[in-house]
C-alpha cells in the first residue's frame, strides 16, 4: 500500500464523497478546479494500491486434532 | 485356562478385556430397531440385520445424528458384557449409511433445528465488505482451498489469511472444524469473517457437514460464517446455519472479497463522470445568470409601462380642467364689475356677449 494510513475501504469513502461534492448545494466553481486535482490524484493512488496489494496467508501451527 | 475358577464379576471383567483386546474399536453396519432415549441422557437400540441383532448403548451427548427406526448407520463401538451379562456395544460415534439414512437423517436434523430458530433470516449476518483480517477452514490439501486461495488473491489484496488445517472428511472432521471455529472466536482481534470451505465429493464425504454439533457451533460463532462446501447442488446443514452460503469454494472467495478490476473500473467510471457533471454545473450557472438578465429587462419593461399608463391617465384627468371644454359644454365665463349700470363681458364657446348689469341680488 502506498499510503498506509488510510485502508483501500476508506480512500474509497473519500473518493465517493469527492465525487458527489461535484453534484451537491456545496459545489462551487472557484473550488472545482482545485477539488478535482485531489480527486484525480486519490483515484490514482487507488489504482496503484489495487494494483500492489498482496495478502499474506499463514497456515496456523495449532493443531485441532482431538 | 481350563482350571482357571473365576468369580463371576472376575469372568465378566476378564471377557471385556479380551473383548476390548480383540476388538478395541469396530465398524458395524446395521439397521435400527427398538431405538429409545432414557432420562433424555442414554440411548438404546438394536442394531440388526437380516439374520441377527445386538444391542447397542450410548449418550445422548455422543449422538450427534439424529435416528430412527428403519434407518441404515454404521457405528464406531467397543462390545461390552454388562455386569448382568448382557452383551451390548458401547457405542461412540454413528452416522448414517446410504442415500435414504443419510436424507432421512438430514431431513430429522433439518427439521429439529428449523424449529429452533438456526436457520432463520433475521440471524444472518452481512460480510464486511472489504475484509482485512480472514479466517479459513480447511483441509491445504484439498483443490477446494487452493480454488479459494487462488481466486481470492486473484480478485483482491492486503489481507491477513489465518488458514486452520482441519479434516473436512471423515469421523474426527467435525470436532477439529468445531475446535477451529472456537479457536478463532476467542482470538483477542478475531478475523471479520470465516471462512468454511471444502470441494466436492460423495454424500458421505459431505456428511460431517451435517453434524449437529458442528451446526450448532456455526450458528453459536460470534464471528459472521461464510461456507462455500461441495457443489452448487449440494445444501448442508451448515451451509443453512451460516451467515452467507457461496455455492462453491470459488464461489466463497467471489461473495468474499471484490474484483479488484471491478473496483478500479468503478474508481475510472466516477471520475469520468466527474467533468460532465462540472460541465452541467457551468450551464446551469449559465441558465441562471441569462435568467436574471431576462428578469431584469422584463421588470424595466414593467415599470417603463406603468409610468406610460400613469402618464395617460394623468393627461386625461388634466384635459378634463380645460375650461374650453367647460365652456363648450354649456357654461359661460362672466368677467367685469358686477354692479348696476356696469357692463360685464360673457365668454362663451364660441363668442364673447358684451352686457350692461340691470340689477345685482343676493342668493
Amino acid at each position: 500500500m502506498s499510503k498506509q494510513s488510510k485502508t483501500i475501504e476508506e480512500k474509497m469513502n473519500e473518493l465517493r464523497e469527492m465525487t458527489a461534492w461535484f453534484e451537491s448545494e456545496e459545489f462551487s466553481l472557484t473550488e472545482a478546479a482545485d477539488k478535482f486535482k485531489q480527486a484525480n490524484a486519490l483515484a490514482k493512488d487507488i489504482e496503484k494500491d489495487l494494483g500492489e496489494l498482496r495478502n499474506t496467508v499463514n497456515e496456523l501451527k495449532q493443531s485441532f486434532e482431538t | 485356562m481350563e482350571n482357571l475358577r473365576l468369580q463371576v464379576s472376575e469372568f465378566i471383567a476378564l471377557t471385556n478385556q479380551t473383548l476390548e483386546y480383540a476388538y478395541p474399536s469396530v465398524e458395524i453396519e446395521g439397521e435400527v430397531s427398538s431405538f429409545k432415549v432414557n432420562q433424555n441422557k442414554y440411548v438404546f437400540f438394536d442394531l440388526k440385520d437380516d439374520e441377527a441383532s445386538v444391542g447397542c448403548f450410548m449418550t445422548v451427548w455422543q449422538l450427534r445424528t439424529p435416528i430412527e427406526d428403519g434407518m441404515k448407520i454404521i457405528v464406531t463401538a467397543t462390545p461390552k458384557l454388562t455386569n448382568w451379562g448382557k452383551f451390548s456395544l458401547t457405542v461412540r460415534a454413528l452416522r448414517p449409511s446410504g442415500e435414504g439414512s443419510l436424507k432421512k437423517s438430514f431431513e430429522l436434523l433439518k427439521a429439529k433445528l428449523e424449529k429452533e430458530g438456526l436457520f432463520s433470516p433475521e440471524r444472518k449476518r452481512l460480510l464486511p465488505s472489504l475484509p482485512k483480517h480472514i479466517g479459513v477452514i480447511s483441509s491445504t490439501q484439498a483443490a477446494g482451498y487452493a480454488d479459494f486461495i487462488k481466486i481470492v488473491n486473484d480478485r483482491f489484496g492486503g489481507m491477513t489469511i489465518d488458514v486452520a488445517h482441519v479434516q473436512v472428511q471423515g469421523a474426527a472432521a467435525a470436532d477439529q472444524i468445531i475446535k477451529a471455529i472456537r479457536y478463532f472466536n476467542m482470538l483477542e482481534q478475531m478475523p471479520e469473517v470465516l471462512v468454511l470451505v471444502r470441494g466436492g465429493g460423495s454424500a458421505d464425504d459431505l456428511a460431517t457437514f451435517n453434524d449437529e454439533q458442528l451446526v450448532r457451533e456455526i450458528a453459536a460463532s460470534r464471528i459472521p460464517v461464510l461456507t462455500g462446501i461441495g457443489h452448487e447442488v449440494d445444501v448442508s446443514l451448515a451451509d443453512m446455519a451460516a451467515d452467507v452460503r457461496a455455492a462453491t469454494p470459488s464461489n466463497a472467495a467471489q461473495l468474499l472479497v471484490p474484483d479488484r478490476r471491478e473496483l478500479v473500473a468503478d474508481v475510472r467510471h466516477r471520475m469520468h463522470g466527474v467533468i460532465p457533471a462540472i460541465e452541467r454545473r457551468i450551464a446551469d450557472y449559465h441558465d441562471d445568470v441569462v435568467g436574471q438578465l431576462d428578469s431584469a429587462l422584463g421588470a424595466i419593461d414593467t415599470r417603463i409601462d406603468d409610468v406610460h399608463n400613469e402618464l395617460t391617465m394623468t393627461s386625461r384627468v388634466l384635459g378634463e380642467y380645460n375650461p374650453q371644454k367647460v365652456l363648450a359644454r354649456g357654461y359661460a365665463l362672466v368677467r367685469g364689475d358686477v354692479k348696476p349700470g356696469a357692463n360685464i363681458d360673457i365668454e362663451r364657446a364660441n363668442d364673447v356677449i358684451t352686457a350692461e348689469v340691470k340689477h345685482v341680488k343676493a342668493k
